[in-house]
This record gives structure tokens, C-alpha cells and sequence, in this order.
């Protein structure tokens, strides 16, 4: 599992990379803390083009992030997932708040 | 053909990985689609995560997998003597949580629910919970 992040014109593009489940659950949520904390940005993308795997323990992981998002009224968007994915981000509901680009 | 296999690991956040891959390889004898496959993986993966997340939170444990192959049926059935289920029909509720402070989605008995065809919950207070699925690996317009 790997989280990398770069900020293109405003946009900071969160890129997901490997399986997002229980055994990395809390690697990655410090990682998103850290990225989070240092940049500066108007609206979050997450790039789930290099995302294998996820269940709902990940889609919990996106979710809390996007709440703090909210609060500073932050758009975040979703990209690149593939079938499984985008099945499980679909059957949860995500895209109403966090839609695909 | 029939096929059964047993399975009995540590209830290890790093075990989760290793188990839904074991289920998708034991189905694959009979010929599923990509989505079936991960359908299956990302059930057992809910499953296997609610034994070691809800069942021994941070206690030791083993997480039991049973698996048949009748036809091109799956039976699975997987089980942990953890704490329980308080109120199971609470707990298989959207969203439902008892975790709050950990970023817990809540759908996991959802998605166990879409994703497979049947989906059995039984649970005794003190004693564990097990969990029964089933799903048509094969479907007629393939």
C-alpha cells in the first residue's frame, strides 16, 4: 500500500496505490494526515488508477477524510478506480458527494 | 464437482489479504467472471475484517473458514469466538456502527449482503459470531 500526493494548479491529487484494507488501515490513515497537514489546495481529487483492491474499511478511511474536507468546504472528486472500485464506491453511495471525473 | 476446504488463521489484520485470495482461488475451478471473483473477495474481506475488528478487538483469536463448492454454488461459512453481536439485525443495518472513533464506515453487512446471494448472521454474547454466505458463481447469460 502506498499514498503519494502532488498539487497541480490547485488541485491535490491524492494517489492510492496497492490493497486498502484492515492490515493498512492505520499506515494510511497517518499518511493521509500528513499530506493533509503540509499542503495547500482548493479542491481534493483522489487517484485510485494504481488501487488494486479496496472494501468498506477503505471507503471509511475516504469518508472521515472527506468530512474534515467539508468542514472547510473543500469539493473532493474521485478518478481512475477500477471495476471492483468502482462497485464498492457506487453500492456505498460515495459518488453523490464525491463524484467521478 | 463437489469441493470443500477448511481454514483457520489468526485473526490478523495481515491475514485478511491472504484469506479472500485463498476463497477466489478455490472458486476459480469454476470458471467465474472477474466481477464474481471480486464479489466473493470483497465479502470475505468484510467478513474476515468484522471477526478481527468487532469480534476480538484487541484480544487474540482465530478467524474459521469453511468453504463448499457444490456445482457452482459457494457455501461459506466463517466464524470467530469473539464478543458478539449485541443486536444483530442493529448491526446489519447502513451504516450502522459501534466504532465510532475509528472511522468505521458502517457497511459491512451491507456489502456481504449485495454482493452475495444469501447472507445468514448468527451471534451469542460471549461466545462468537458466524457468518453463512452463499452465491451462484455461474451465471446463465455467460
Amino acid at each position: 500500500m502506498q499514498i503519494s500526493s502532488v498539487v497541480d494548479k490547485n488541485n491535490l491529487y491524492i494517489r492510492f496505490a496497492g490493497e486498502l484494507d484492515q492490515s493498512v488501515a492505520g499506515t494510511a490513515k497517518n499518511k493521509l494526515e500528513a499530506i493533509f497537514d503540509k499542503k495547500t489546495y482548493r479542491n481534493v481529487v483522489f487517484d485510485m488508477s494504481k488501487l488494486s483492491f479496496m472494501d468498506s474499511t477503505g471507503i471509511g478511511i475516504i469518508l472521515s477524510r472527506y468530512k474534515k474536507l467539508r468542514q472547510q468546504s473543500i469539493p473532493v472528486y474521485i478518478t481512475a478506480p477500477n471495476p471492483q472500485i468502482d462497485k464498492i464506491i457506487r453500492v456505498s453511495g460515495l459518488y453523490t458527494i464525491m463524484p467521478l471525473i | 464437482m463437489n469441493n470443500r476446504m477448511y481454514l483457520k488463521m489468526k485473526a490478523l489484520p495481515e491475514n485478511v489479504g491472504f484469506i479472500r485470495n485463498v476463497i477466489a482461488a478455490f472458486c476459480v475451478s469454476t470458471d467465474p467472471s472477474v466481477e464474481t471473483l471480486n464479489d466473493v473477495k470483497t465479502a470475505i474481506s468484510e467478513a474476515v475484517t468484522n471477526c478481527i475488528v468487532h469480534g476480538y478487538k484487541k484480544t487474540e483469536g482465530d478467524v474459521s473458514i469453511e468453504a463448499e463448492l457444490i456445482e457452482t454454488k459457494l457455501y461459506i461459512k466463517i466464524s470467530d469466538n469473539g464478543t458478539g453481536i449485541k443486536n444483530v439485525e442493529k448491526a446489519m443495518e447502513d451504516f450502522f456502527t459501534t466504532d465510532v472513533e475509528e472511522e468505521r464506515s458502517g457497511l459491512g453487512f451491507t456489502i456481504m449482503k449485495t454482493y452475495m446471494d444469501t447472507l445468514q448472521v448468527e451471534s451469542k454474547l460471549g461466545a462468537g459470531t458466524t457468518v453463512l454466505m452463499t452465491k451462484e458463481l455461474i451465471h446463465a447469460d455467460r
